[in-house]
């Protein structure tokens, strides 16, 4: 039932037990196979989830097969091991200009990090058109018809805003991703709408800042000079730094940040849901910090007093919260909802097609 | 086979089914609408799904992007289906794989209380005996590699005295492995210990030369050593880790991605088991040890006498600490005195946050029930011993030779 009007929210309806069911068999048979049958118990979990989220009567199905998984992962290890032999080879190849190996090394290290730069916006944009395209709702495909570009222009001019306005502009960045992101998903024909703007969320980016200066402060003026005479004092002694009391409240600052963290990603969920459209209608998220944190304590308590038995119980018990707080307009008009027919791709964005899956890997290694 | 009616058709092209009913067909099933005939063959089928009161049945399509659907409502029309289904699949291990996720939690249980312990203890038995087919060369490669990271900075003793009387009781311990370079090196650094490096090589630091109290005591430390690298100890420490994740990993990540918290908790539980087979290498070490000793006829009580060493050894470090400690609180008081603005602070406010490391968290097992095992071993194996050097002034003198070269 849902707690808003004319609105009808996502439901999970899978049982824990069905789920613990699926884990055990999928441990039993990926040890038989030495392994293999891990892409296809991935698969398995996932279509479980999809497949037991209910929406205005339809359900989610998710369309990848372990072969696929397994296949993607090969494609996906040779090609990271094509581009660590590279990276791991230009010490050596700059060894024979006589640069040193210092140098060498660094220069690795930021051919690294550029690669990564540029492989970012291609491996999100691949990862997220292998996903959608194998995810449905009531058999109709979900699309993603973003293209690397533009992913490129907001990504380049994001970071370095972001740093520039030391943070500040870290509001913008995330609306305009959102935007490319939803506005480029798909349900079959039509596409979902985004209408958030940084200048509404950056409210919560400031108490962010606050604590991080109030930490900072006190990091600085009070526990390092401590830290540094322990440490002069250890060394003097040929002692280790006992962990003194006042290490006690230093550890307790990082747990306003835990809090923080968790206020700020359900303040950014509603958020981003609330300013979310498919068809004319916005969706709706009555997610709160209090049941947000108490269904958090049930799902613990559960894994806890079960000695991780009820573990399954326990991700349900969160995922059914979070999901089932997102809502739609009960005028939504699903007979609309027609496949799209293929559409007219770029060179680029087909090989693109072709490379998801393993990008889709690739994309899932990195994290 | 009668018609059975409910059935939902969902073509991928529209989100709105469309209602008809089934019939059986020789080799697969016809579904019917107002509008539509359509026949699928038992191998278009990719999958069936059970939900509380309803069954997909998902079929195979040429169209990318796109998928079909029928949905049943009655499990008998389901059950048979799915009979058809599966005698009509070739590949027995999906099938196999489809058959034991359809069982009810109940049976998974029980098959899961069976097999999967058995299965951890053979995976796990496995790669702990895989150990033999990496080949002997790979000690040598690693040993050499570890010794250029780790020690080749290191002064060694270039005594030729002390080298040559170390290497004589090397010389006279049996060694098994034809395959190995044995060999041993004195390192001057102030440590107590000794390493053994796979593949042969032998480190020795000369604080624990100096602190011994006959050439016996260093032949039992050197025959333990030797024991480590015959039994290739650290390749087997390796191939165990390995298996240990590789099941940690099948087992939670087969469960998927949600449960990946779990890889943590695992993580410390498997470096306490491993620092007990830890513990288990040094036991193995140590009866080999003196089994090498006696077959060199060695007097193993020297072995003996080094853990009495060991434990004064450590001894001395803890009441060294000890006394630091007592000595940073003194002038911590002190301080506290002779600093009048500042407000007076309890005693319980300032306790510092020790915490006790146990016998469980060691790597070596403890030295008194080291004692007792090879006590035991000795008088089960008495012979007669020569001694390795007549005069034991002499090892008194020669044993400081490589510090007095610093």
């Amino acid at each position: 039932m849902s707690s808003i009007d004319g609105y009808k929210s996502l439901n999970l309806d899978g049982k824990g037990s069905e789920l613990l069911k699926i884990s055990i068999v999928n441990t039993i048979l990926s040890i038989i196979t030495f392994g293999i049958y891990y892409f296809w118990a991935k698969v398995r979990v996932k279509k479980f989830f999809h497949a037991n989220t209910e929406l205005l009567g339809g359900r989610f199905d998710y369309h990848v097969t372990g072969k696929e998984k397994f296949i993607a992962f090969i494609k996906a290890s040779l090609i990271m091991s094509g581009v660590f032999g590279i990276i791991g080879g230009i010490p050596y190849f700059l060894s024979y200009f006589n640069i040193s190996p210092l140098i060498s090394q660094i220069a690795g290290v930021i051919f690294f990090y550029l690669l990564i730069g540029l492989a970012a916006p291609l491996l999100t944009v691949a990862s997220r058109r292998f996903t959608l395209s194998r995810t449905s709702w009531n058999n109709i495909h979900f699309k993603f018809a973003g293209h690397v570009k533009p992913l490129y222009k907001i990504m380049s001019k994001g970071i370095l805003l972001s740093i520039c306005t030391l943070g500040f502009y870290i509001p913008w960045y995330i609306c305009e991703l959102r935007k490319f992101t939803h506005e480029n998903s798909k349900l079959g024909k039509i596409p979902f709408k985004y209408t958030g703007e940084g200048r509404e969320i950056i409210k919560y980016f400031l108490i962010f800042i606050i604590i991080l200066l109030a930490y900072s402060s006190y990091l600085i003026f009070s526990v390092f000079p401590v830290i540094k005479t322990n440490l002069m004092e250890a060394q003097q002694n040929q002692t280790h730094i006992a962990l003194e009391g006042e290490a006690g409240f230093t550890l307790l600052l990082p747990l306003l940040f835990i809090l923080y963290y968790i206020w700020l990603y359900i303040k950014l969920y509603k958020y981003h849901w609330e300013n979310t459209a498919f068809q004319k209608y916005h969706f709706r998220c009555n997610i709160t910090v209090s049941k947000f944190i108490l269904n958090f304590i049930k799902a613990v308590l559960t894994a806890v007093l079960t000695a991780g038995i009820g573990l399954p119980w326990s991700v349900i018990i969160m995922k059914r919260y979070l999901l089932g707080t997102i809502h739609i307009s009960e005028n939504t008009d699903v007979a609309a909802i027609l496949a799209a027919p293929d559409e007219e791709s770029s060179a680029l964005a087909e090989a693109i097609d072709e490379a998801g899956d393993a990008f889709d890997a690739i994309a899932d290694f990195l994290g | 086979m009668s018609n059975f009616n409910n059935v939902e058709y969902f073509d991928g092209k529209t989100a709105m089914p469309k209602k008809g009913s089934l019939s059986f067909l020789p080799d697969g099933i016809g579904f019917e609408s107002e509008s539509l005939y359509l026949k699928f063959e038992y191998t278009e089928i990719l999958n069936i799904q059970e939900f509380s009161d309803t069954f997909h049945i998902e079929l195979k399509t040429s169209t990318k992007g796109a998928s079909k659907k029928l949905k049943i409502f009655d499990k008998k029309l389901k059950d048979e289906i799915e009979k058809n289904w599966l005698k009509s699949k070739t590949f027995t291990g999906n099938k196999a794989a489809y058959k034991l996720h359809s069982f009810n939690l109940h049976k998974v249980l029980l098959i899961s209380a069976v097999t999967l312990p058995l299965l951890i203890f053979i995976i796990l038995s496995l790669f702990y005996k895989s150990y033999i087919l990496i080949p002997e060369k790979f000690d040598i490669y690693l040993g050499r590699s570890v010794y250029e990271q780790m020690f080749s900075d290191f002064k060694k003793c270039e005594n030729t005295t002390l080298n040559k009387e170390i290497e004589k009781i090397f010389h006279m311990l049996p060694k098994e492995n034809q395959e190995f370079n044995y060999s041993i090196e004195i390192i001057k650094y102030n440590i107590f210990n000794a390493f053994a490096l796979p593949g042969g090589k032998i480190i020795i630091f000369n604080e624990l030369i100096e602190k011994s109290k006959s050439p016996e005591n260093i032949a039992g430390v050197l025959a333990h050593e030797l024991s480590h690298i015959e039994k290739r100890h650290a390749i087997q420490q390796l191939v165990r880790t390995l298996g240990f994740h590789f099941v940690i990993s099948m087992m939670i990540g087969g469960a998927g991605e949600e449960f990946e918290i779990l890889e943590t908790i695992s993580e410390v539980g498997g470096t306490l088991l491993f620092l007990n087979y830890s513990r288990g290498f040094e036991e193995e070490a140590d009866e080999i040890a003196v089994e090498k000793l006696i077959k060199a006829k060695i007097n193993p009580l020297g072995f003996i006498d080094f853990f009495h060493t060991l434990e004064n050894v450590l001894k001395q470090a803890s009441d060294k600490l000890k006394d630091t400690k007592e000595n940073n609180e003194n002038k911590e008081n002190i301080q506290k005195n002779k600093d009048t603005t500042m407000p007076k602070e309890k005693e319980n406010d300032k306790k510092p946050l020790i915490i006790n490391i146990g016998e469980w968290l060691s790597s070596h097992p403890d030295t008194e029930k080291r004692i007792k095992k090879i006590k035991t071993q000795i008088l089960n194996n008495e012979k007669e011993y020569k001694e390795l050097i007549n005069d034991i002034k002499y090892w008194e003198k020669i044993k400081y030779q490589c510090s007095s070269d610093l």
